[in-house]
Parts: C-alpha cells; structure tokens; sequence
C-alpha cells in the first residue's frame, strides 16, 4: 500500500533475509545495518506479539524516532518496559495499538490508505484508528484536508500521548486547527484542556468524545476506554474541556462547522 | 482491565507474604454461622461485590454472634449493595492494629510509570493524592529507596522495618500479577506487621497468560454471550471480538431495545452514543475489526442476532481497511445460523463496502427482512434514527406480538456450559480456515 501510492519505505529488516528484495525494497538482517546503510529517520514495527519486545527495543537502541507500533493487545509490563526503554534513549514511541500516522501525499507510517486521505491544513489526532479515518473522510466531504492525521492508539499506556501531539500540532506550520477524537478514559483529554486553558496552545482546537452513552465501570475494546466513577465519563470529560475553552461537538460530523466557526486564541 | 472482588485479592496477598485476618467465603445463612463459630466472634461480614464504597452502602457489618452473623447474611444475600446484587460473603475475623492507614500501588499517566503510595491515615474516602509517601517506580522496587521515602514522610524508627517490607511486597506483588492498580485500604499496623483489611486490585487483561494463576480473571464474562465471545477469541487471533452484554436478556424483551455489532473499536463506541440519542438501548457492545474472519465474524453475529430481549439490530462501520466483503459473509452466516429477520439497518464504509452492501440486499430480498443498507454518506446519528424510524414502522404495522419476526433455532446445539447450565448459543467453526481455533459449542 504504502508502495503503490509513491510512499515506499527505504528499507524492510527481517533477521534471515537480509540481501534480498521486497518490492524492490532492500531487506536487512538488522536494524543497525539498514541504519548504515539507508537514510531512516523512523521505524514502523509489524511483528508478531512474540517478537515485539526484541524488534522494539533493536529500533529504540538503534536510535531511530519516532517508532510505530501497531500491535494490539501488548502486556501492561511490555509496554512500561519499552516506554521506558524509549525515554533513556531519547526516542518517541507511537502506540501501541496505532494504526499509524499519515502526512497526506508526503509521508505515511502504518495501515492507512491514502486514498482516504486529502492533503489540508487541519492536523487530526485519535485514540481510534478508523475514527481517524472517519473523521478524514467527513473533512474530506466538507471540502477541508487534513496536514497530518496521528493516531495515538486506544492503550492506557502509550508514547506519545494526545497533549503531546498536540503540542507538536501547534508546531506545525502546515496545521491551522487541531481535531481530536477522544474517548472515555484515561486523563489525556483533560491534559489537553489544561494546554489550552493556560495557553500552550493556541489554534482552534475541536473535541469529539464517543462514549457518552457507554456505561461505566466496562472495559470496551480500547484498553484505555474505562471509566470508574464519575472521573474520566465522556461527560465529565467535556464538561471540562469546555471550560478550558476548548470546542466541543457532540457528533464528530458537526465538526466541519465548528472549524469553520473556530478562530485562534487571541485573533 | 479485570477487578477483582476482596477476597481474591486477599487470597493473593496471602501468597505474597501479607498477613491477611482468618476468613471464609460463603454463600448461605448456615455457612456464614459456621464460619463466625469457627473464626470466632466478632466477625466481619462484607459483601463480595465490585463496588466502591461497600461500608457506605451497607455491605460491611460488624456482628457479635453468629445469630448476628447468620441474621446479617440472611439481609444481605440477594440484596443490593451500590447496585450489584450480592451472592457472596466474605466472613473475617476482627483485626485490631495501631493505627489505619493506605497504601496502593497504581499506575500513573505523562509519563507512564507505576506510583507506590503510603499514608498513616486511611479508610474509606481517603484521597490518594494526599498521601504523605508518593514515590515514582522507575524500575524495580529497592527496599533503601523506599525506606528513604518513609524516614523523609517522619516514619517512626520502630515501624520503618515493618512498613517497608510490607510496601516492597506491595511493589513487588503489583509487577507480577501486572495490576494498574493494587491497593489496600485501611491497613493496620500489628506487632507482626502490616495487615490489609480491605483489598482492591485491577489486573490487565492483556496479560492474562503472564500472571501466577490467570484463573483470577475468569470471573469477568459471567453473562454466557461474553464468555462465548472471550473462548473464540482465545482460539482464534486474527482480528479481535469483543462482547459485552450491556443489558441482561433476563430483563426481558423491550421495544426500544436492540443490538449492536460495529468495526472498530470507536466506531462502536460512537454507534452507543447514537442510539442512545434516538431513544434506542443498546443491549449490547460488539466489535469485530482488525480483519477477523468470516467464522469470527459470524460468531459474533450469532451472539449479537441472538438475542431473545432485541426488537432490531445496527450493524456499523467505520471506514475500515478490512475486506468488507469478508465481514458480510460472516454476518450474514451468524444471521442464517439464529434466523435473523427482524428490522436492521445495515452501514457499510470503507474496503469492499459496494460488494459488502449489495450482498445484505441480496440476502434482505430472500428472506423478506426490513433491511435499510447505507454507506459512509449516513452517518451513525442517521443510521440509527433509519432504525428508530423502520420500529415504528414494524409497530404502526403489526398489533400483536413484537417477535412476529421469525427467529429459527434449527442449527442451534446444546451442551453443559461452564456454570453447569445448557448453553444454546451457537458458534461458527471454520475448520479449514481456522486450525487453532477451540471447536465446540461455547454458550448457553
């Protein structure tokens, strides 16, 4: 996929095929000889869950970041040991459970197909793979692209977290505004809102939160989507994002209007 | 993640080194009278259910005797405690300590890390944050950094050996049994050392192969449809099946009631909130994404489709990668295999979605269902609203009963489940496409 739509990647490691071809791709025995011997400035990791630990922590020792991982259902302890791994070495882990991220005609890492994609300027940041999608395609049928589309994965315990990537989204030039698909869980979203309330972000910022109706105490597919109590609901979640002047919506298809409402802070 | 009730965690502490009160589990009157004969008055009686703030809900008594045991047993069997119906007890001999304090460990967000936490104070409404010892787990748990944390929080000289061993067991019991969250509150402090009276744990569910005894997990699908749908997916990996069973079958048919099935695990999130928004419940949560096979899929329609309680279904996509062509041949399986007919609205998007739609009209045009089929240009809010729209219908047409549906069990079989009751729920094997899967029938 990545091949056929001019966003080839520069080399494949499988240790045992080293010397031998993909598509014309060149396979290395390891990542430090596709390091020496190809311009890789990041990794997508598709292993199988038995050898995920030893292939992740090759890349991170390698040096290469960011690292995609797309594996789901990834042990709590394998994953705190390879964020962990990743921090003392400097290097950004993206997931697990991510589907991958896309810079529409540009750059893309992970199973998303670009044809679903429209290049724009609105950076799109998502704890579910197909959402992301989704929501590319709504944006798409409104008339409006997208910079880059980012999906964080669905896990409690992931790399880079949505205020993170938000934070590089207000970096990026090429992104005017900042959609998000959020989920019951985790503290990420109100993280996020306390970025916008003390003004370390700055451009519109759009909110969709799915779960509204999923009761608590339940533990859906996402392994981040659970909630105990009133702390984390889709609720309380945009209560105080709303309050953090962040924008709302309570279907992610109203989002094409609040963008085209939504102005930077301070304009 | 999978909760475990107290005395779980107990029996798991025990195995750690704690020093946990004599106790017995029991499920009648008689046996809570034997046991507080046994253990000794006072006892506690305390049920085992998954709520918060059992004491404050009247699930945790103090009695003298074991009338007084048997009498409280007699009130809470059955009963409700926070919302949850009560089935077992847990009888504990009465501890009596120093002082009641807290300590848990959890997991901790930006960054990810595990956080050990200790106070003096504790009990019930007590504020984690507010605990005098809070030190980060970068790595394993060292014996000298947690006793530097406790001398700096004023620890006593002669509770310093005590409470550190107690709080590296703690560490330590948390990383091997892969908990977000193990805490034990209050806790007393005895000459023998620290003593939990009250136990909470969260483990991941992901790594239910890794822990000392994984059988601590299986109580979390007690509904026969859950369970079903955790035994395919133990046998067959390639995508996932996810079911929760959000509203009982023994509550009974409603005419707002209907099932849901999904691709992807927001998408399915996101079709909750939309029919919820048009006055539909939701019985259940079903997702089958990642590229499941045609079998898994049809597993999962069969549980969905299955159910006796629905008065139609919403099948929904996001805009997946996944062959949807693939999807529908397994819906459309699982829907045959319980005869479905009843009133569904059907939305396809993504790979294959064209192919996918048109085998449901075909399939909709056989049997004769009132079947909507749409794409990515409705969205769920409007999908379900077709739903809402297609039961009025039904209803404005048909004075008699709502199943006037039909609903075959012809390939239904029958065999004992796990709890002893014949299961009815039918699977889909697909031996030839599936060599690892578990055969047999997996429900109710």
């Amino acid at each position: 996929m990545m091949i056929d739509h001019g966003l080839t990647p520069v080399a494949g490691v499988t240790p045992g095929k080293g010397g031998t071809l993909v598509s014309g791709v060149p396979v290395f025995d390891s990542v430090d000889a596709a390091v020496a011997s190809e311009a890789v400035n990041a990794s997508l990791v598709m292993v199988p869950a038995v050898g995920l630990r030893d292939a992740v922590l090759e890349a991170i020792e390698s040096g290469i970041s960011p690292i995609v991982l797309m594996v789901d259902g990834v042990p709590l302890g394998l994953s705190e040991e390879l964020l962990r791994a990743a921090r003392m070495h400097g290097v950004t882990i993206i997931g697990p459970n991510s589907p991958g991220l896309i810079t529409p005609g540009k750059c893309l890492l992970g199973a998303l197909h670009p044809a679903k994609f429209t290049a724009g300027d609105i950076a799109v940041i998502s704890r579910s793979g197909g959402m992301m999608s989704t929501i590319a395609y709504t944006l798409a049928s409104a008339g409006l692209g997208t910079s880059t589309c980012l999906g964080i994965g669905g896990d409690s315990v992931i790399g880079l977290d949505m205020p993170a990537a938000a934070l590089l989204a207000e970096q990026d030039p090429d992104s005017r505004a900042i959609v998000i698909f959020g989920e019951i869980g985790t503290t990420q979203e109100e993280r996020l809102g306390a970025l916008v309330r003390t003004g370390a972000i700055t451009k519109p910022v759009i909110v969709y939160i799915a779960g509204t109706a999923a009761p608590a105490g339940i533990r859906y597919s996402h392994a981040g989507a659970k909630t105990d109590g009133e702390s984390g609901t889709a609720l309380w979640k945009k209560k105080r994002l709303a309050e953090d002047g962040v924008i709302v919506v309570d279907r992610y298809v109203d989002i094409p209007a609040a963008l085209a409402s939504a102005s930077p802070k301070g304009a | 993640m999978a909760r475990l009730l107290e005395h779980q965690v107990k029996d798991i502490l025990q195995g750690e080194g704690f020093i946990i009160p004599a106790r017995r589990l029991c499920h009648t009157p008689d046996e809570v009278r034997a046991a507080c004969v046994e253990l000794g008055a006072p006892v506690y009686v305390k049920a085992q259910v998954l709520a918060g703030d059992r004491a404050a809900g009247g699930g945790v008594r103090r009695c003298e005797s074991p009338d007084d045991a048997a009498a409280t047993a007699q009130a809470l069997l059955g009963s409700q405690v926070q919302g949850l119906t009560v089935d077992s007890l847990l009888v504990e001999s009465a501890t009596v300590g120093q002082w009641e304090g807290y300590a848990s460990v959890a997991l901790e967000e930006n960054p990810p890390r595990r956080v050990l936490r200790f106070s003096r104070t504790g009990g019930a409404g007590f504020d984690p944050s507010q605990a005098t010892v809070q030190l980060d787990l970068v790595d394993a748990v060292e014996a000298h950094r947690v006793r530097r944390a406790l001398v700096a929080a004023g620890t006593p000289s002669e509770e310093l050996v005590r409470l550190t061993d107690a709080l590296v067991r703690l560490a330590q019991a948390a990383e091997r049994w892969c908990a977000y969250t193990l805490e034990l509150n209050p806790i007393v402090l005895t000459d023998d050392g620290v003593v939990p009276l009250d136990a909470k744990a969260d483990l991941d569910d992901y790594s239910k192969a890794l822990i000392p005894d994984p059988s601590y997990m299986d109580h979390e699908e007690k509904d026969p449809r859950e369970l079903a749908a955790r035994v395919y997916q133990a046998g067959d990996h390639r995508g996932s099946l996810r079911y929760v069973q959000l509203i009982p079958e023994s509550e009974g048919f409603g005419a707002s009631r209907v099932a849901s099935h999904s691709v992807g695990g927001g998408e399915s999130m996101v079709v909750l909130d939309a029919l919820d928004s048009v006055g539909l419940h939701p019985t259940n949560y079903c997702d089958t994404s990642g590229s499941p096979s045609a079998a898994k899929v049809a597993t999962a329609a069969t549980l969905v489709a299955g159910q006796s309680h629905i008065s139609g279904l919403l099948f929904s996509t996001c805009i997946a990668n996944q062959p949807l062509s693939v999807t529908a041949e397994g819906l459309l399986e699982g829907w045959r295999t319980v005869g479905w007919t009843g009133p569904t609205v059907v939305r396809f998007a993504g790979n294959q979605a064209d192919q996918a739609r048109d085998m449901v009209r075909q399939w909709a045009a056989e049997v004769g269902a009132p079947v909507r089929v749409v794409g990515e240009e409705t969205d769920e809010w409007a999908a379900a609203q077709l739903l809402a729209d297609l039961l009025d219908e039904r209803r404005g047409s048909t004075s008699g009963s709502p199943h006037e549906f039909s609903r075959g069990r012809a390939n239904s079989r029958s065999c004992a489940g796990r709890h002893g009751r014949p299961w009815s729920i039918r699977c889909v094997d697909d031996d030839r496409s599936r060599p690892n899967a578990r055969r047999g029938c997996h429900a109710r």
